[in-house]
């Protein structure tokens, strides 16, 4: 009974194709950098204060916690303050180290190629930790926390979706580096000890199934696997599900499955051979309000008003929306001064549509249908109006992943995603 | 630094319903679905009796033009009640309340398609002061109403006022009236009736003889038989069900159900009356009274229906399963609009069941609670076909026994 089919959106045609028009900039020489000292909900301790020289790739701030994870200097020069407020993909001020740069790029030591063939497992996983890789596609969930040697792993999954409409930079990578990609899925392979890895792409993309097909051809244990063009088809549940064919309950590895994207490949073999932590990334910058929508290679901390700036700035609409993720799931900004952080997948700038006049919720039910998880969001929208506890435990609503299809589907454009998610908020403080 | 600022607003930023599919749209979508049928209804009621030389009255002009005026007064009473409730007393934004106005309209075209053809005037307006005030209106408005408006104005008209619609002539039209006079003894009890109350007066006659009186099935699927201005072609029905569910407003599975459950049980119901395995009998049942109707208009209506997708298939079963009883197990010949109404009542109960059973991750345990219910629909199901089956016996009883006293004489 559980609906893993998704929904097909229509809308917005070609969205994906404006940002591949243009090549990809680089712009990895920004004057000012700030590392957000916030990831997911957990915050980052700074090692360094004001005035401090640091290095480039040094670690400068480290998470506690369940799974402690470092972060690094993406530039080298000065740190000029250690609690700055920024604007974060959260959609809250957060606080963030200051570094201005002195252009010259002197990274630390511990930068230079590793002899490969040398590295255990575990020592791979370590470098994994040290370099502070983190999941890519939008979680940044500590990627080492994945690995641990406790669970039995048969099936790795590469999972290069990219389910939201406009974010193109999986497509990008895939296209650009396949042969890193393979590089970094043989290493998985050899950390997990799975038999078999699959790279999913969806069956639309002809010109990426033809690529990876001639690449793949050779190699015996990795395979090309493809999904519909729906959404949430990049989900992991769904993933797993298509690929493993059973569900899992809170983590994949419970049914002998990892999930990583692509990106995060990419990070991991940068990070077993050299050592490079994860200091730059591609980030998708599209939509219909900019100059330009294209993939550009930044170093995490970039402000994304230097980005815009370097790249041409805005479509002089009268009104835009700042999207930090994806138009489905992203969060909207007020200011554009916001922090490249390491999860970051794209920004989207839209033009406004005008909402204002809905009616009232005719009762249609489709909410419900669309629902990855089953979940009744027209239901918990009203008890979470009333404050009913009993009633949201009773209804669910912690279940939520927040994909956004039951506001995108509603014809009374209700903002069901918003509310079930405070839903869920309101749920834990309790 | 001067920055930009921008709109804050609320993800997803893809709406569908930018796209023409909002409600508005939507409640469009339902209007045009019921144009063919009006422009049928008027045909069917008004033009081809004002063309037809065999009929004995004739019908006036005024007449020809009654089942278009009867739908246009109850489109125009509903929406002129609301204008004035949302413009005058709530002062709402006249443009936004003019823009909506369309969706008022609905009850009142569905109650004056569900009106027989002899009903005044005046009891159409009374039904629609009913559905919109009573029904809509002191509920909250378009969305927060518990009954289906048009189903409980037709209900309360056709109880409060059945005696001045009979009287005024009933169901038939001039031709159907025609026909019906002058065919052969027994039509009296026909005149003035629809299908169904004949089908029901005559539950273990042979096939032929309950549909000689309307010629054929096929003409009958077309809808040339008495009935309320609407209900009466099933094709028309099927076809708006289709467009609506193509332009997605209605869930198919509601109507598809209904009706299959309503086939399959009547089938099974022929089968134990005496009627063998003649497949005209659910066919029969199934395009005769306000069945197809009911399914395609009122059953999916959204606001009065339930919202989780398992509770929609659970509410078209039992809908199937509670027409059957209350057609062959009380008074009154019809029962779409009772069921309709007597399950938009347990919506609420249903769907918070439903809502329960669906983030249940076990298998076994959604297993258990569908069987139950389905259990129960069953159960019912078997009750109502066993009744059927002892009156059958009862009847089969006193004819044997009737002939033993003839053959004993």
């Amino acid at each position: 009974m559980n609906n893993f089919k998704g929904i097909h959106i229509k809308e917005h045609k070609n969205n994906k194709e404006i940002s591949l028009h243009n090549e990809v900039l680089d712009f990895l020489d920004p004057e000012y950098v700030y590392v957000p000292l916030v990831e997911q909900g957990g915050t980052f301790t700074p090692f360094v204060k004001q005035g401090d020289k640091v290095k480039l790739g040094q670690e400068i701030a480290l998470k506690s916690g369940r799974f402690p994870i470092a972060s690094h200097a993406p530039i080298s020069g000065e740190v000029v303050s250690i609690d700055i407020k920024k604007w974060h993909s959260s959609g809250k001020m957060v606080p963030c180290i200051q570094i201005k740069n002195d252009f010259l790029e002197t990274a630390v030591d511990t930068i230079k190629p590793n002899n490969v063939d040398e590295l255990s497992s575990e020592e791979m996983v370590n470098k994994i930790k040290d370099c502070g890789i983190v999941g890519l596609g939008g979680s940044g969930f500590p990627t080492y926390a994945k690995y641990n040697p406790n669970n039995k792993i048969d099936t790795l999954i590469i999972n290069a979706v990219e389910c939201e409409p406009y974010i193109s930079d999986d497509y990008i990578k895939v296209r650009d580096n396949l042969d890193d990609i393979v590089v970094g899925c043989k290493y998985i392979l050899k950390i997990t000890n799975a038999k078999v890895a699959y790279i999913v792409v969806k069956k639309t993309k002809k010109e990426l199934i033809d690529i990876i097909n001639k690449k793949l051809d050779l190699i015996d244990n990795i395979k090309l696997f493809l999904v519909n063009d729906v959404y949430p088809s990049g989900w992991e549940k769904y993933l797993v599900k298509k690929i493993v064919k059973k569900n899992y309950q809170i983590l994949p590895c419970e049914v002998g499955a990892v999930v990583n994207n692509v990106s995060t490949v990419l990070a991991i073999k940068d990070a077993i051979e050299k050592n490079i932590p994860l200091i730059s990334k591609t980030l998708t910058l599209t939509g219909n309000g900019i100059v330009n929508p294209r993939n550009v290679h930044v170093k995490v901390g970039t402000l994304i008003s230097d980005i815009i700036r370097k790249n041409g700035g805005y479509i002089d609409y009268e009104k835009l929306y700042f999207i930090a993720g994806g138009p489905l799931t992203g969060k909207s900004l007020i200011f554009d001064e916001m922090v490249v952080n390491r999860s970051l997948t794209s920004v989207v700038i839209l033009e406004v549509v005008d909402r204002e006049i809905n009616m009232e919720c005719m009762g249609c039910g489709k909410c419900a249908t669309v629902c990855p998880v089953n979940l009744t969001p027209v239901f918990i929208n009203t008890a979470f109006k009333m404050k009913n506890k009993e009633q949201l435990d009773k209804l669910a609503a912690n279940k939520c992943i927040a994909c956004g299809l039951c506001s995108y589907i509603c014809p009374s454009r209700i903002d069901l995603t918003v509310n079930v998610l405070k839903a869920k908020e309101y749920m834990a403080k309790r | 630094m001067n920055s930009k600022k921008f709109i804050l607003g609320k993800e997803p930023f893809i709406r569908k319903a930018d796209y023409f599919e909002n409600t508005s749209m939507k409640m469009w979508d339902f209007i045009i679905a019921l144009i063919p049928i009006v422009i049928f209804a008027w045909v069917k009621n008004g033009i081809l009796p004002y063309f037809s030389n065999e009929v004995v009255v004739p019908v006036t002009f005024w007449q020809m033009l009654y089942p278009l005026v009867l739908v246009i007064t109850g489109a125009f009473t509903c929406t002129l009640i609301e204008f004035v409730y949302y413009a005058w007393i709530k002062k709402e934004n006249r443009k936004i309340v003019l823009s909506q106005m369309h969706v008022a309209a609905i009850p009142g075209i569905l109650l004056g398609l569900l009106m027989p053809l002899a009903a005044p005037v005046w009891v159409l307006i009374i039904g629609c002061l009913v559905a919109t005030i009573i029904v809509k209106l002191l509920f909250g408005g378009f969305g927060h109403n518990i009954f289906n408006p048009a189903l409980v104005g037709y209900v309360f008209v056709l109880t409060a006022y059945y005696g001045v619609i009979n009287n005024a002539g009933g169901f038939p039209n001039a031709i159907e009236l025609n026909i019906l006079t002058s065919s052969s003894p027994g039509s009296e009890l026909i005149a003035g009736v629809t299908p169904l109350t004949h089908f029901k007066a005559n539950l273990y006659a042979p096939m032929d003889d309950i549909i000689a009186p309307y010629d054929s099935l096929f003409k009958m699927f077309l809808g040339f038989k008495p009935g309320v201005l609407g209900e009466t072609s099933t094709l028309l029905c099927i076809l708006a069900g289709i467009y609506l569910s193509i332009r997605k407003v209605i869930d198919w599975k509601i109507p598809l159900i209904y009706v299959g459950t309503v086939f399959g049980l009547s089938y099974l119901v022929g089968i134990s009356t005496g009627h063998g395995f003649d497949i005209r009998y659910p066919f029969y049942c199934i395009i005769t009274g306000g069945l197809m109707f009911g399914a395609v208009f009122m059953a999916t209506e959204p606001v009065t229906g339930p919202k989780t997708p398992n509770g929609k298939t659970l509410f078209a079963i039992s809908l199937g399963v509670l027409t059957i009883l209350f057609r062959y197990l009380s008074n009154y010949p019809e029962g779409v609009a009772t069921s309709i109404l007597l399950m938009n009542l347990l919506v609420v109960l249903l769907d918070g069941v439903c809502a329960k059973i669906r983030i249940q991750p076990l298998f076994k345990k959604r297993f258990i609670a569908y069987s139950i219910i389905i259990v129960f629909f069953i159960l019912i199901s078997i009750f109502v076909i066993t009744k059927m089956n002892n009156g059958f016996r009862e009847q089969e009883i006193i004819v044997t026994i009737y002939n033993n006293m003839i053959g004993g004489q």
